[in-house]
């Protein structure tokens, strides 16, 4: 799970955004920025193994949540901006034939008191387990 | 380790026309001709290997210029002796054997090519170096 968050933080950070956050790394808000930027994992779904003699692979479907933080005071116009500038660059280099931007929602949080954009991004990918012995 | 995928279409030259593939299907198969013995068990007497047949996918995103592409794959059909390469592998001497193409009031145009290749498939790579 963290080696497909840490290449969506690697990919959003290779884009000029700096603050990008694990949804488990248990930092305060209040020493994150302005806007701020989370990757979660929202459902995992593995399917069949396939083996080799010596790596049994794992294949998988995720979809991974993008959340865009910004203060509650903010018009949304600037965090749709923030969004387009900062992360779609990202989510456009990860796309293709079998990863999507899937859903974009809006809400507000009334416990952090920020507004949130949330993108939802359909993955997939594979996890590789080398063995000793066939 | 998890790694994700990040696979685009794979562009294919297909004679004047360059389809980024989404899907590909390669199926093949051999016919046995069989003849029973006198005491009723069977006997294979001749084999033919039949043409492989290459299934390509993509879409086509261009509008009203998409139709366009109607023109030339209605031209091609039939067309023998045309060389794809499918990452990295070369099937030589194809043969056009069907296409459909399909607009689904989306401005793409969904186009499937059907391809017959006789030839045994080649890497491309390894051929290049010989």
């Amino acid at each position: 799970m963290l080696s497909i968050l840490e290449q969506f933080k690697e990919a959003l950070e290779s884009t000029g955004n700096d603050e990008v956050y694990l949804a488990f790394d248990a930092l305060p808000v209040r020493t994150k920025g302005k806007n701020f930027t989370v990757v979660g994992i929202k459902s995992y779904e593995a399917s069949a193994p396939v083996y080799s003699p010596t790596i049994v692979f794992l294949p998988f479907r995720a979809e991974v949540e993008i959340s865009v933080y910004a203060p509650e005071s903010e018009p949304m116009s600037e965090l749709y901006s923030y969004f387009d500038d900062t992360v779609r660059p990202a989510i456009d280099g990860i796309s293709g034939t079998s990863g999507r931007l899937c859903r974009l929602t809006m809400k507000h949080d009334s416990n952090l008191r920020r507004l949130v954009l949330t993108a939802g991004f359909s993955v997939s990918g594979i996890r590789r387990i080398e063995r000793a012995e066939p | 380790m998890s790694e994700i995928c990040k696979r685009e279409a794979v562009p294919v030259a297909i004679g004047q026309l360059t389809l980024y593939c989404e899907s590909f299907r390669a199926s093949g198969s051999t016919v046995l001709y069989e003849q029973p013995t006198v005491t009723g068990s069977t006997v294979v007497t001749n084999k033919c290997v039949r043409s492989s047949k290459l299934v390509l996918t993509g879409r086509i995103c261009a509008g009203d210029a998409a139709l366009t592409v109607l023109t030339v794959l209605n031209n091609m059909n039939g067309t023998p002796g045309i060389d794809i390469v499918y990452r990295g592998v070369r099937f030589a001497g194809c043969t056009v054997q069907g296409y459909t193409a399909e607009d689904r009031g989306d401005d793409m145009l969904y186009v499937t090519l059907t391809l017959a290749a006789t030839a045994p498939a080649e890497d491309v790579e390894e051929v290049d170096a010989q």
